[in-house]
């Protein structure tokens, strides 16, 4: 589903690259989970995945189009395959919940229908929404202001975006950094449940070992922008799916 | 003289016949807003999308924004004719550029990541700034609109002395007639509707979506306003006759004196305001005297804020007579009131820990002020006494206009003599060098490592 | 894929707009007739209510309702006639001659004073000035620098007297004839140039204390003030507004001459203004 391959970033101002010739592949349904220090070019990776970051070498290859040779029209196509969940703070706190829950179906809408959705929500679209909230668990905050809603609350409104968005892969960047641990359990087990019913590659990075050991299939070590096999149950390179 | 504007007339024909000119001037600040509001929100949106052009665009509202308004009433009542209609226009493109340069800055400012996490589910610009850029910024954006909104109020009064009618037009006429009374109940007037403006937005702010209900006073201030006849073929051989501009052996003798007294007015009202200000501000800031002193001082900055540059003109012109003296304590009154209200502003925004330390010694108020206050306030002073200086020689060739002298002065008297030429000629000398000064604050602050600070 | 990116279809929408609001109004006619007068009182409401015999009256005589303008400056009012604001105005000398050359304006009637008018030098009682030269380093006080007898006439009688007002005397515009009586019967001022009907009404209606204000010159006889008509403005509607002026008789309309400030109204025509263009042009005014 996602495979990348050398990919180098370089930030213009620095002598050494964040990201060094790094290759992953992700399958339809596979948990990766790549852990690393803070610095050591998680987020910029991530960041690349989708698009945003000028790279100097490489192919990410999503669902069989280079996403870094993608412009325009068919870039937002390739973007609306991969569903980004990040620490937090890329909800918009103004909004209400089901707002931020459908903006991950801006992607497939037309402009006068997301425009349209802004004033006037149908039925419908609501009841998507609140099935993409209740498979998250807090179906009820439908309607609540997304900025009163607790972290860990709005790291599952986050998710629930995600999955509106039915993407193929799904990029999650510490999405449990900020939460406590029963909760940082409670949503990686979430995660990767939702990531295997639905056949979504799922990457996400972390900084706990335990956590990594404990649901995903895969875990990669990230530092100094040089990807490395984690020592432990991991596997061996994948072929691409 | 000064005892010739005691007592205002506050007869009640007089306040009946002044209903008609105070409506005039409102609703060229509503309908001048609504159609900023409707050009200037798009085209900010443009820049903060970012997308090719952006930079084209901001550039021009930058430019847009540096000519002066009352210049640009000057050309509107050349273009529409007299009446509400040309100061509506002229405010709707002098505020346009405004609304669209500040709000284009909100937009620049907002946080970049859950901007990315909408483009990142493949949202198109559009879907973006709607479910994005602007539910961040609605408060800020609500806050900078009265806040421009109030301003409007002001520009509709300048813009009503050169033609547009209203309350400014009514001020220029009393004064003219040598009316003093009446100019005061006018000045009185004029500092009742922009504090009645200042309760408005801070309603806003807390309710925003109660912005919605200032469209239908705009619509129906467009629909009052709109001009009957755009004579666009009189329009067309006017400006035209404003091109090529070229000035005249002797007027191009007097520029550089003309640009020394314009920068003097400039340079002396600033300095004048931030002078008096300093002393005011702290004694308008809450957490410096006792509650009922700030209030007395900020209602006095109030007052001083409330009636515009061009106006304290007007009255100082009849008092001290013509001459740049008249336009630096013109400058200096309104300044002041900004000013100080910033200063108390800033002073109140200080950290409290290093303040709290102090007070812990024992020290008195003023040492306090003194050793922890003023020192943590003095970059934001600095930045607003310097955008204020910038803001003033914007102001100076406007207050030139009305007797102070300077190349406002030139400008008017060549406009006034249908020298649309030479009008030209200075009105792109004027904005070359509020250009510049623009540029030039802009690098000062970016050396001292300044923070931009929204108007 | 749609025919237009959306940003397209927007701007088009505005653009029909925009159109569609500048078309609708200009379709609407006016029914009612605009007359400009100079602000030679200041042009607030009152000024305007104070006039209000005047536009009833012509609102009688022209058989359509009549709406009395002051614009704030001379500039303005000739700028509406231009862009057809006002169909009808009334002038000073000079700016009729601007007027007529930029926009055609045709001369109807003016009061017979108007065709050999004075423009007076005042000064504040006490103060030794006697004659022109005498001005010399003193503060002056024009009215409007379209004005005529505030301006243009004065200037002219300066200089054939050997005063150059730029560099001997420190002088000021001050926008209107009654301000420059006021600013140097206040002592604001220590001298000014007015016209001579503005100054004997002031001090008619006591709105100037005769006491504190002397005259020292009177400037020759000139054409000033006259009432004009835009030229698209039907003819036949041109001629009966100037019946209504020829009409007036002193004793009967006693109430509209004392606004006009004349007693007896005669035709006007464009050819006795040619001196005057002669010294606007000398004088760099024109």
């Amino acid at each position: 589903m996602l495979l990348i391959q050398n990919l180098t970033v370089r930030y213009r101002r620095k002598a050494t690259a964040t990201l060094r010739e790094v290759s992953i592949s992700v399958g339809a349904g596979e948990r990766v989970a790549i852990i690393g220090p803070s610095g050591s070019g998680k987020t910029t990776l991530f960041r690349a995945i989708s698009g945003f970051v000028p790279t100097e070498t490489g192919r990410i290859m999503v669902a069989g189009a280079d996403i870094l040779q993608a412009r325009g029209g068919q870039l937002r196509t390739l973007r609306r395959g991969i569903g980004v969940i990040a620490q937090q703070h890329d909800l918009i706190e103004r909004m209400r919940v089901y707002h931020n829950v459908m903006a991950g179906a801006l992607g497939r809408w037309s402009t006068t229908r997301a425009l349209r959705f802004l004033f006037w929500p149908l039925c419908g679209e609501l009841d998507e929404a609140r099935v993409a909230l209740e498979r998250v668990g807090i179906a009820e905050k439908l309607r609540a202001r997304t900025g009163e809603l607790s972290g860990g609350q709005q790291q599952r409104v986050a998710i629930a975006r995600a999955l509106v968005q039915q993407p193929v892969i799904m990029l999650a960047d510490e999405p449990v950094a900020s939460l406590d641990p029963d909760l940082s359990q409670h949503i990686l087990s979430l995660l990767c449940q939702l990531a295997g019913e639905a056949r979504i590659a799922l990457l996400c990075s972390l900084h706990q070992h335990d956590l990594a050991e404990r649901y995903f299939d895969r875990i990669l070590h990230l530092q100094g922008g040089v990807l490395s096999d984690y020592a432990g149950p991991a596997v061996q390179f994948a072929t691409a799916s | 003289m000064l005892a010739g504007f005691f007592p205002p007339d506050l007869s009640l024909s007089y306040l009946a016949a002044l209903t008609v000119p105070l409506m005039q001037t409102i609703s060229m600040a509503a309908g001048g807003m609504l159609i900023a509001c409707l050009i200037g929100l798009p085209l900010a949106m443009f820049v903060g999308a970012q997308v090719r052009g952006a930079r084209l665009a901001y550039g021009l509202l930058s430019g847009l924004r540096a000519i002066p308004d009352l210049t640009l009433a000057i050309l509107c009542v050349v273009v529409v004719g007299i009446g509400p209609a040309a100061g509506m226009l002229a405010l709707a493109i002098f505020y346009a550029a405004m609304i669209g340069k500040v709000f284009a800055d909100l937009f620049l400012a907002a946080d970049w990541r859950p901007i990315e996490a909408l483009r990142s589910v493949g949202a198109t610009r559009l879907m973006v700034a709607f479910y994005g850029l602007l539910p961040m910024t609605l408060t800020n954006l609500v806050s900078m609109g009265c806040y421009s909104f109030e301003c409007a109020v002001r520009a509709a009064v300048i813009v009503g002395a050169v033609g547009g009618g209203g309350l400014g037009a009514e001020l220029v006429g009393t004064i003219n007639a040598f009316d003093y009374g009446r100019a005061t109940t006018l000045i009185i007037l004029l500092v009742i509707v922009v504090s009645a403006l200042d309760s408005l937005s801070w309603l806003l702010r807390r309710h925003p979506r109660a912005v919605l209900l200032l469209i239908p006073l705009g619509l129906a201030a467009l629909w009052a306003n709109w001009p009957e006849t755009l004579a666009l073929r009189h329009a067309a051989t006017t400006i035209g006759g404003m091109f090529p501009p070229a000035l005249p052996l002797p007027a191009l003798q007097a520029l550089p004196r003309l640009l020394l007294e314009t920068a003097f007015i400039a340079g002396a009202g600033t300095l004048l305001a931030a002078v008096l200000a300093v002393p005011l501000g702290l004694l308008a800031a809450r957490n410096l005297v006792p509650a009922p002193v700030a209030m007395a001082t900020r209602m006095l900055l109030e007052v001083l804020r409330a009636v515009p540059e061009v106006i304290w003109g007007l009255v100082l012109v009849t008092l001290v007579g013509v001459g740049p003296i008249a336009g630096v304590v013109a400058l200096g009154l309104h300044s002041v009131g900004v000013l100080g209200k910033l200063y108390a502003e800033a002073c109140e925004n200080v950290r409290r820990a290093p303040v709290q330390a102090l007070e812990a010694t024992g020290a008195r108020r003023l040492a306090v002020a003194c050793y922890a206050i003023l020192p943590l306030a003095s970059a934001p002073v600095a930045i607003h006494t310097l955008f204020r200086l910038e803001w003033n020689l914007r102001a100076a060739s406007v207050v030139g206009m009305i007797g102070a002298g300077g190349i406002g002065q030139a400008l008017y008297n060549a406009q006034q003599l249908f020298f649309y030429d030479q009008m030209m000629a200075y009105v792109l000398i004027t904005w070359a060098i509020v250009l510049l000064a623009d540029a030039l604050s802009d690098w000062t602050r970016r050396r001292l490592g300044w923070a931009t600070v929204i108007a | 894929m749609p025919l237009l990116p959306t940003a397209a279809r927007l701007v088009a929408l505005a653009v029909l707009l925009l159109v569609a609001a500048i078309a609708a109004p200009e379709a609407a006619a006016r029914d009612s007739i605009r007359v400009g007068m100079i602000p030679d009182a200041g042009s607030t409401q009152v000024s305007v209510e104070e006039k209000a015999p005047l536009r009833d009256y012509l609102a009688k005589a022209m058989g359509q309702s009549v709406e009395l303008i002051i614009p704030t400056n001379y500039n303005a009012t000739v700028e509406a006639l231009g862009n057809e604001t006002l169909d009808f105005a009334y002038l000073g000398g000079l700016t009729y001659i601007k007027a007529h050359q930029l926009y055609g304006v045709v001369p109807i009637v003016q009061r017979d004073a108007d065709r050999e008018f004075h423009a007076l030098f005042i000064v504040r009682s006490g103060l030794p000035i006697q004659s022109l030269q005498d001005l010399k380093g003193r503060t002056f006080a024009f009215g409007d620098i379209n004005s005529t007898s505030g301006h243009l006439m004065p200037f002219e009688a300066l200089r054939r007297a050997g005063i150059d007002a730029d560099k001997d005397l420190k002088y000021r515009y001050t926008g209107s004839h009654p301000a420059t009586a006021k600013a140097v019967e206040t002592g604001a001022i220590d001298a000014g140039a007015i016209d001579e009907s503005v100054y004997q009404a002031m001090q008619k209606d006591g709105k100037l204390d005769g006491a504190k204000v002397r005259v020292f010159f009177t400037t020759p006889p000139f054409v000033d003030y006259v009432w004009v008509g835009r030229m698209q403005v039907d003819a036949a509607v041109r001629a009966k507004f100037g019946e209504a002026f020829l009409a007036l008789q002193p004793g009967r309309d006693d109430r509209i001459l004392a606004i006009l400030r004349g007693n007896k109204f005669v035709r006007a025509t464009d050819d006795e203004y040619d001196t005057l263009r002669r010294v606007a042009t000398d004088l760099k005014l024109f």
